[in-house]
């Protein structure tokens, strides 16, 4: 049941981030709310115009931002055999930026006559019946036009995803029946048959909308992508990944099918461990009762927090780094800029052989830790799509510039991996492995339902009894990240101390004691981004920075705030047995599973 | 060299503000700090509460 909820949490949450939040980045919806503002607001010596089609937009400059194919007013593609054809892009207009639809070093001549392609001076193509995962075969349709259709669709996939899951705990995200002890509420068999039928329509959304339209976004948009771009995309950020775990298998005895577990305990859809980049080399925690974050006697182990950066002080004799039950908060406000204090955020860190190391959660770590990320199967979907250019006026091999007299570049999406293919880390890497996840999810909830149904004369409540004087900890995933609450308790089982480690303070944390950034930070460091998202320029023509780029980066992290600050109390006395096991600490975005 | 501030972060749930120094010639980001602007006090809520309300009272955050 458990799984289940936090499943259907999970499931919507990577679908609403992508389409209401994400998409907007990179796609330039109608000239209407929701999809405006667009990147720029108007001003003054910019105000809004009147919008007509097909020229026009609400200000004069917003579509700069964007890639033309992915603005209002593209024309129509068709499917061939080679893959999708996003269609021909008419002379670019002066201030257009040209050089996001330039794929150099690929062989065109080879490649061409791969797929099947001649070129010629026409512009025919072979319209061979396509098999392709994403599309109906040989129809025609414009890419943007069926993004925002998809955007409108999402919603209400998303609506009735929240509403499986809602039912079976009392409305969702806020539920009401989960309790520690279990579910307050006994399903039925109906129940089964409306969550499996809101899941297939789900898993179809999934697989041939939103898992494809990642992949479109990032040939696109290659510069923000690892795979498509020889390993060299914005946001690569830190390397190393993290995971708690998450989807306990509800099974008494965890068969090895099914489950694809990389560990040989199959206990978890979702693996716990960590990635460094710097051995390549991913760790697996095997027990999923030992909380690696555990403090020693020296802060020398597991989860600690710096808050040199952040707006808290110290008491002097027992100055942070601090593990989570050790730890205290005492705001303290410095300056918004200017100061080595920039942030409410503490900077959790995990220490490994006793030094601190940077970790990024979220569904890219969950995916590489668990060694799901760019495996292929068990996906219906096929892996990367990725973009060439062709121009009918040569059959040079030389992409490396496209001639502004070319009047027909045609835009080729293949549905095959791309030759020398780096699976790797960058912003589009995030949105891809946020799609798979939610795949992923969605497979696994159908097999949940399946054993729920076979196990619905069992209660799903039992009477807890609840510790004094002890102390514990939840460690699960959220839709985010790696989550974790720890909390000690006194005598009359009241909580003395309560902290949170919640997957977007491990994101958005600052500079840590060691100067090491927190993982947006390097995410917004890495591979020299450069500030030029308006047709090139850094500045738009009011002489205003448009960082689109870091925007960008930003949001594939799907941030959220209001989790990642959190105030620890002061605590009088504690009584530290750690390994608590009978709480269930839950926070808006975590279930802990027994 | 300049400083610039990405503040507030759109479509993100919560505050989020990003301070940028910019390479002026190249318009490369040179440094960043990413400011999370929001303070609740979850925890002191939570303070001498029975463990069984944290389920219900931390979900809100």
């Amino acid at each position: 049941m458990r799984n289940l909820i936090l499943g259907a949490e999970f499931m919507m949450s990577h679908m609403v981030h992508f389409y209401a939040l994400a998409a907007l980045d990179y796609v330039m919806g109608p000239p209407m709310a929701p999809w405006t503002p667009y990147f720029d607001a108007p001003t003054s010596a910019e105000p809004l115009v009147a919008y007509t089609y097909p020229d026009t937009y609400q200000s004069p400059n917003a579509h700069r931002y964007y890639h033309p194919v992915l603005r209002p007013g593209f024309p129509t593609s068709t499917y061939t055999s080679a893959g999708l054809v996003i269609g021909q892009l008419i002379q670019p207009s002066a201030g257009d930026d040209t050089t996001n639809i330039v794929i150099p070093g690929y062989d065109f001549a080879s490649a061409a006559s791969a797929a099947g392609l001649t070129i010629d001076g026409s512009s025919n193509y072979s319209s061979a019946a396509a098999t392709n995962p994403v599309e109906e075969v040989n129809q025609q349709w414009s890419i943007w036009s069926r993004v925002i259709k998809d955007y409108v669709d999402a919603l209400q996939v998303r609506r009735r995803i929240l509403e499986a899951g809602g039912m079976l705990c009392g409305g969702l995200p806020m539920f009401r029946g989960l309790v520690a002890g279990g579910v307050t509420y006994n399903p039925t068999s109906s129940d089964i048959s409306t969550f499996s039928s809101v899941l297939q329509e789900y898993t179809e959304f999934t697989s041939g909308r939103y898992i494809p339209l990642t992949e479109i976004v990032a040939a696109i948009y290659n510069e923000y992508d690892n795979t498509n771009n020889y390993g060299s995309g914005y946001g690569a950020g830190c390397g190393n990944l993290l995971a708690w775990g998450a989807f306990n298998n509800p099974c008494a005895t965890p068969s090895t099918t099914g489950w694809g577990m990389p560990n040989s305990l199959n206990k978890r859809l979702f693996a716990r461990g960590y990635y460094l980049s710097s051995t390549n080399t991913i760790y697996y925690q095997d027990d999923g009762k030992v909380d690696p974050g555990i403090s020693g006697t020296s802060n020398t182990a597991g989860v600690v927090e710096y808050i040199n950066s952040s707006w808290y002080a110290d008491v002097p004799g027992a100055e942070h780094p601090r593990h989570p039950f050790d730890g205290y908060t005492d705001p303290s406000y410095t300056s918004y800029s200017g100061s080595p204090k920039y942030s409410w955020a503490k900077a959790p860190r995990l220490m490994i052989n006793g030094s601190p190391t940077v970790m990024e959660v979220g569904p890219l770590a969950r995916m590489w830790v668990s060694q799901y990320y760019n495996s292929g199967a068990p996906y219906a979907h096929t892996p990367h799509a990725y973009l060439k250019a062709y121009t009918l006026t040569s059959a040079s091999n030389d992409l490396t510039s496209v001639p502004l007299a070319a009047t027909h570049i045609y835009l080729v999406l293949h549905n095959q991996d791309k030759p020398s293919a780096t699976p790797g880390f960058s912003a589009m890497d995030r949105h891809r492995a946020r799609a798979q996840e939610a795949l992923k999810v969605a497979s696994a909830a159908a097999i949940w339902l399946d054993q729920l149904s076979s196990v619905l004369a069992q209660p799903a409540y039992t009477t807890p009894t609840f510790g004094t004087s002890t102390s514990g900890f939840g460690s699960h995933e959220a839709p985010r990240g790696a989550l974790a609450h720890y909390l000690v308790t006194d005598a009359g089982g009241n909580i003395q101390n309560y902290q949170c480690v919640v997957p977007s303070t491990w994101n958005d944390s600052p500079a840590d004691a060691a100067s090491q950034p927190g993982p947006i930070e390097q995410a917004i460091l890495s591979n020299n981004l450069k500030i030029k998202g308006y047709a090139g320029k850094a500045f738009d023509d009011q002489n205003r920075l448009v960082p689109v780029e870091v925007l960008r980066v930003v949001h594939s992290f799907d941030p959220c705030i209001a989790c990642t600050v959190h105030v620890v109390t002061k605590k009088e006395k504690e009584d530290r047995e750690c390994g608590g096991s009978k709480r269930g600490k839950v926070c808006r975005e975590g279930v802990k599973l027994r | 060299m300049a400083t610039y501030h990405l503040d507030p972060v759109n479509r993100i749930e919560g505050h989020l503000g990003v301070e940028l120094t910019v390479d002026d010639g190249t318009s490369a980001v040179t440094d960043v700090r990413v400011k999370s602007m929001m303070y609740r006090g979850f925890e002191n809520i939570l303070y001498k509460r029975h463990q069984k309300e944290a389920i219900t009272i931390v979900q809100r955050i």
